[in-house]
């Protein structure tokens, strides 16, 4: 019965430990593509206003 | 990531089989007349090995796509359908050596099913972590194709070796000759349901890992749009 126990319960780490993963590496891309996305925003923000008084 | 309707409705019904799958393999299922308890470790052991085998036949047809298109689409579903295939490795090369030792004496037996087995755990281990070592994405996507290529056509191989070899591993239950099978009906339902789990699972995992891996090829490349702003900036 505890080989069975164990059996089971392995398969349920492995799959947790699967699925932790993807969260993980989903919250960190969400972050990372915000970021990026802002500071490009900013940036292109920057250099239109730099264009604009240029002119 | 969106949560497609799609995707919900695959989570939920991942959750019902599996339930179901857990209740027939552990309480439903008669135990085996010769091992016992110990034998319920088989719906899942082979549960997992199956939908892990179609995962790396996908990795071979998407490897095979990507390198006639060169679209790195096909390079992301490899990957995320290679990374749930040696997930679902891991849980067959667990389980086995946990089912081998009540029943064998041993946790393992070098034979051929096993070697194999381990071998292809291997190869896909280093199809996974490739992408860690290498920068050029194309480069690293043509590695990773022709490695999964490589992986996949070793399935067929890991399949058959125990009708090949004399090996210590049973020999087949499905379509294995007159001796193999089993019997009971309710054990029958109880491989089919926990089958039907972790190929629901797999198309999950992989669908995930596919969004995943395409947002962070998005930021690749807002990583190389964001460094032209910088220099253009100063």
């Amino acid at each position: 019965m505890n080989y069975l126990i164990a059996a089971y319960l392995s398969v349920w780490v492995i799959l947790a430990w699967m699925i932790g993963t993807l969260m993980q590496r989903n919250s960190r891309l969400t972050k990372q593509l915000k970021e990026m996305e802002a500071r490009i925003a900013e940036l292109e923000q920057a250099s239109g206003t730099q264009e604009t008084s240029a002119k | 990531m969106k949560n497609t309707l799609v995707d919900q409705i695959l989570l939920g019904l991942t959750f019902v089989v599996m339930t179901l799958a857990v209740i027939w393999g552990l309480g439903i299922a008669p135990p085996d007349a010769l091992q016992g308890d110990v034998q319920r470790i088989f719906y899942f052991h082979l549960g997992c090995i199956w939908p892990g085998f179609l995962a790396f036949f996908f990795v071979l047809f998407c490897s095979v796509r990507y390198l006639m298109t060169r679209d790195l689409i096909w390079d992301r579903r490899a990957l995320a359908s290679g990374e749930v295939g040696l997930g679902f490795s891991t849980m067959v090369l667990v389980t086995g050596p946990i089912w081998a030792k009540p029943t064998w004496g041993v946790w393992w037996a070098w034979d051929a099913r096993l070697t194999s087995m381990l071998v292809l755990w291997f190869i896909f281990l280093g199809y996974v972590i490739l992408r860690f070592y290498l920068d050029d994405a194309r480069v690293e996507a043509r590695l990773r194709a022709v490695l999964g290529i490589v992986g996949a056509t070793m399935v067929p191989f890991v399949y058959m070796s125990n009708r090949w070899f004399e090996t210590q591993h049973p020999k087949p239950v499905i379509a294995g000759g007159d001796d193999s099978g089993i019997k009971d009906p309710n054990m029958v339902i109880a491989l089919v349901l926990a089958l039907a789990a972790f190929t629901l699972l797999y198309i999950l995992l992989a669908r995930i890992g596919t969004y995943l891996f395409k947002t962070d090829y998005q930021i690749k490349d807002l990583k190389s749009r964001l460094h032209i702003l910088e220099d253009e900036s100063r």
